[in-house]
Parts: C-alpha cells; sequence; structure tokens
C-alpha cells in the first residue's frame, strides 16, 4: 500500500472546517416583511435552471424583469450562484444555476415556497400524510428556515418559515406573479394533504358547469383568503406540478415573441369560461409558467 | 512492526474517507441539491406548438 502524503490529510481537515462554517445568508423574501406568516400562501419562487443567462434574457425582455446575482455574498460557494429577481424594484423570486448543483439529471423548474408556521412541524406532516422530505429544514438566515418536499402525488415545493414574517397581500401588479397552482392527478387526495400541511381548507369551485371537469377545481382557502388552487393535469406526460401564473395585458402578445428568446408555446392563448385569457409557456430551460389576463372581466 | 505499519496505514485511509464523507455532507447546504428531476423532464414530457391541445383547459386565478 502506498503512503499517503500528509498534506493529504491537512488538506481534508482544512475543507471539513471549511464546510462547517459554511452558511448560507439569503436576504428576506420581501424587502417589507410583515411581521406575520401567512400559512398557506405561496411566498417565494425559485427558478431552478440549467441556464441561467438564457432565462434571464427570457423574462427580462418578455416581462422586464431585473436580476442581481448574491451568489458569492450569500456563500453558497465559488460555484454556485443564487440570483434575486425583482420586478418594479420589489423581490419577487430567484433564480439558481442548476449545473453547480452537479444533478445527474436536468431538474429545471420553478419551484414555489409555501409560507408555514412551524416548519418542524409541517415536515414531520408531510411523511406521515404520504409526501417525502428531499431537504430538511435548512437555516438560510434572514430568509428563514426552507425544507424541500415532494406532497403524496410527487409534486416539489419549498416550505419556508420566514423569520421575520411574510410579504403583505397586495394586488398583483402587470408581468408579476398573479396566482399559484397545482396540476396534479388526485384533487381529492392532494387537497386533503394541503388542508393537513398548510390548515388551508379546501372548497370545489365550479369553474365551467359545461363541463364535468369544471367540478374538479379546488380552492385552498384560508380564512376567507384563497391561497392555492388545484385541479387535475391538463396536460399528458407532464408529472403533477406547482404551476405559478403571471398577470398579462396580453398573453397572445407574449407568445408571439417566446420561441425567439428560446422558449416554447405549450398551451397557446385562449379564452378562460370564468373570463380573460389563458396561455402556458416555457422558458429556454423547459421549466414552465403560465400567464392569465387579470382581472377577470379584461377580455382581448 | 509490520501489522502496527499497516493498521497506521488503514487508520491514516479511514480517516481521509471520513473527510471526504463530511465533504459531501457540503451538497447538504445545497437546499435544492437533493431534487433529483424534475416534472418538466427536460423537453420530452409534453408536446407544444400551435394547435396543441385545443382541449387543454388551463386553470388560473379566479378571485
Amino acid at each position: 500500500m502506498k503512503k499517503l502524503p500528509i498534506w493529504s490529510g491537512i488538506v481534508a481537515a482544512f475543507l471539513v472546517t471549511a464546510c462547517a462554517t459554511l452558511n448560507i445568508d439569503l436576504p428576506p423574501v420581501t424587502d417589507t416583511p410583515t411581521g406575520e406568516r401567512l400559512p398557506g400562501k405561496i411566498i417565494w419562487r425559485d427558478l431552478l435552471t440549467h441556464d441561467p443567462a438564457g432565462s434571464q434574457r427570457f423574462y427580462e425582455e418578455l416581462f422586464g424583469w431585473e436580476f442581481e446575482s448574491v451568489g458569492n455574498a450569500a456563500g453558497l460557494g465559488s460555484n454556485s450562484t443564487y440570483t434575486l429577481i425583482r420586478h418594479n424594484g420589489n423581490l419577487i423570486g430567484g433564480m439558481i444555476d442548476t449545473i453547480a448543483l452537479n444533478n445527474r439529471n436536468d431538474i429545471s423548474q420553478w419551484v414555489v415556497s409555501m409560507s408555514v408556521e412551524d416548519i418542524d412541524a409541517g415536515v414531520a406532516k408531510i411523511t406521515v400524510a404520504g409526501g417525502k422530505v428531499m431537504t430538511p429544514p435548512t437555516d438560510l438566515q434572514r430568509r428563514g428556515k426552507l425544507a424541500v418536499v415532494r406532497d403524496a402525488e410527487g409534486a416539489m415545493l419549498g416550505l419556508l418559515q420566514t423569520r421575520d414574517g411574510d410579504p403583505a397581500d397586495r394586488e398583483p401588479e402587470a408581468d408579476g406573479f398573479l396566482w399559484d397552482e397545482l396540476w396534479t392527478t388526485d384533487v381529492d387526495n392532494a387537497a386533503a394533504f394541503y388542508e393537513d400541511i398548510a390548515g388551508l381548507e379546501a372548497a370545489t369551485f365550479d369553474v365551467d358547469e359545461n363541463q364535468e371537469s369544471g367540478a374538479t377545481y379546488r380552492l385552498l382557502n384560508a380564512g376567507d383568503k384563497p391561497r392555492v388552487g388545484i385541479m387535475p393535469n391538463p396536460l399528458e406526460g407532464l408529472g403533477p406540478v406547482w404551476v405559478s401564473y403571471l398577470r398579462v395585458d396580453s398573453p397572445a402578445a407574449i407568445t408571439a415573441r417566446v420561441a425567439k428568446l428560446g422558449g416554447r408555446v405549450i398551451v397557446e392563448a385562449r379564452p378562460r369560461p370564468l373570463g380573460g385569457e389563458v396561455a402556458f409557456i416555457a422558458g429556454p430551460s423547459g421549466a414552465g409558467i403560465a400567464l392569465q389576463t387579470w382581472p377577470l372581466e379584461q377580455r382581448n | 512492526m509490520r501489522k502496527m505499519n499497516m493498521i497506521i496505514k488503514i487508520a491514516k485511509l479511514t480517516a481521509l474517507l471520513a473527510a471526504c464523507s463530511s465533504l459531501a455532507a457540503c451538497d447538504d447546504v445545497r437546499v435544492y441539491g437533493s431534487v433529483g428531476y424534475s416534472s418538466y423532464n427536460g423537453y420530452g414530457g409534453y408536446h407544444g406548438g400551435p394547435g396543441y391541445g385545443t382541449s387543454v383547459r388551463v386553470g388560473g386565478r379566479i378571485y
């Protein structure tokens, strides 16, 4: 057996020490935290992408979003970058270069984070309710504690217990986030899951009384405040997934520019039974996002 | 003496392996490091384009 050089042990010991002291310190989810938590509300969205440059250009050009890299400042390490996304100066999400995560598969997707009052209690409920904990609660300092989980059907999301409070409810801005919805295989089971995890209350909503599937839409409410929706997955071959909606003036005007910016139109702009229009697109990395006019009375 | 040298070498190797194992735990701080896969599965999961899924009913905000 060849003798191991002494420097190898010294280097390993140094790296272990560096690892032990590594901290992630991410900014809060809002510049103006309320000081209170709003369980069940989607309070953050991270874009995981293998093409951060292409994704940035895509969202800059289509929606006027602003990107600010904080990778090194956040202590994620030289190989990892974390980018804050702002719209009209307000924090709306983050972007992560997945290449640095060394995943064997392409994990590009938008990941929503749902507010919880007590993350340890929330995570404990996940496995009992049939879900899976991918990453246990991790302290992100000023942002709070984040766990990554999958629900009983397999849809991934984050559970986030903010340190200083959640963003206040406010009217959605044009080209900003409007709504979040779970597309899943078993709507009833999923509704029961999120009732249990986040203390939300499910209500059936008849989206289109002329179609049978209309009765399967669920609104999950916190008190009298609708927080998220659940509906049967409308796209063949797509696994259970949380989908975020952006408020836009004209989905058709956006979809016309998607291909030129490296994205794809998955569902062309079309009218909604309740009013307005909707479309579904994917950015350069394949991560999907929906577009909707708002308010409902707005018709093109 | 020879046996002692072997024990020391094994101990060193064990220490180095333990150190490497500890380094792997650094990935844990990257909260998305254990995601594994995407629902979108690259580009293969669904088929977009003009005319696709004219019967597809996308949801959206109601209130």
